[in-house]
């Protein structure tokens, strides 16, 4: 259809340009936030250039985790499954019968609790052998956060009957006192002096 | 009567309207985010990275630096990326001291280093890295990982 000079060239409709707009972002925003950075946080000690007075640890107070070249795990010398760490862990860090052989509890104050006996001291030595594979290392860490979230989530549930992530910052605290995250990468130095 | 019929002989090309369009848009953007999900073993800039299930959130204040891990795939070593850029193992620590020092004081605890490492690497290079930051005095590190798949 040939155009005369006399017909109007029709023009183009502009007004959904803007909803097309939005949408787009949306859907991006949607793809982009998928990526979440999750991972799990430590705390590395810091270089030490001269050691005058070595901490020293009570054995009762150590769990030395150790991994193989072989992704061969062992806690406290003893070989265990990858499986049997987490309550491994939770039994060193709760002590409940306060058994001699494992941390020794202290009286702290805690807010909401009151005057409770915590294991303040206990320390867990995470080691590993340079032909360790990255994977069972983290599994390694991953099951360390693991018995402490447990711990944590049911003492939550115990005091106030709800899940850890429903308390208030000030509660969250609390518990987290309660169950300190207490990992070492360090080379740790048993009593006696001798490394 | 006669310039009444004239006018209304006078064709116009109807114009395009795109009042579907954003309906149509809807529909391919519910039908893509329903039939996506999350690869198992998803990969971050070229790392398969590994999987755990007790993750957390890298806090919102923090200043985040990634550092990736990952075997060359000509010699099979293991290279170190400081954000695209690679630094061979002797420069981490003096790279990481002029990040450091470019933060304030008070910004200088929420620097993080987000460790991106390919979860079949061997621990003698994570290890070497976990040093070289030590002594730059960056402490604060995340072993990153993805959500295990249910």
């Amino acid at each position: 259809m040939k155009l005369t000079r006399r017909q109007k060239v029709p023009e183009i409709e502009a007004g959904s340009m803007s909803s097309i707009a939005f949408l787009l972002m949306l859907f991006f925003i949607v793809l982009c936030s998928v990526n979440a950075d999750t991972g799990i946080a430590r705390r590395l000690p810091p270089v030490v250039t001269k050691v005058n007075h070595p901490v020293v640890i009570a054995p009762r107070n150590l769990l030395n985790v150790y991994i193989t070249s072989n992704n061969e795990l062992y806690c406290n010398h003893q070989l265990i499954g990858f499986g049997e760490l987490r309550d491994h862990v939770k039994l060193f860090i709760q002590n409940p019968e306060n058994d001699p052989s494992l941390p020794e509890k202290t009286e702290i104050i805690i807010p909401y609790f009151g005057s409770e006996l915590v294991t303040v001291k206990h320390i867990i030595s995470v080691q590993c052998e340079r032909g360790t594979k990255y994977q069972a290392y983290v599994d390694v860490q991953n099951e360390l956060n693991a018995a402490y979230n447990e711990l944590r989530k049911s003492l939550a549930r115990r005091k106030w009957g709800k899940d850890f992530s429903e308390l208030t910052e000030k509660q969250q605290i609390a518990v987290c006192q309660y169950y300190p995250i207490r990992i070492s990468e360090a080379e740790p130095i048993r009593e006696g002096g001798d490394k | 009567m006669n310039r009444r019929f004239k006018r209304s002989q006078r064709h116009e090309l109807p114009s395009l309207n795109f009042f579907a369009l954003p309906d149509i848009l809807f529909i391919l953007i519910f039908f893509f985010v329903l039939s996506s999900h999350v690869r198992q073993g998803n990969t971050h800039s070229g790392v398969s990275m590994p999987l755990a299930s007790e993750l957390q959130q890298v806090d919102k204040r923090a200043y985040v630096v990634y550092v990736t891990i990952k075997q060359d795939l000509n010699t099979h070593k293991p290279t170190i990326w400081i954000e695209n850029k690679e630094v061979p193992l002797n420069r981490i620590t003096a790279v990481m001291k002029v990040r450091r020092s470019a933060l304030e004081i008070a910004e200088r605890q929420y620097l993080v280093v987000s460790l991106r490492v390919d979860k079949d690497m061997t621990m003698g290079v994570v290890s070497d890295v976990k040093l070289a930051l030590r002594q730059a005095k960056v402490l604060n590190i995340c072993y990153a990982a993805m959500p295990e798949p249910d």
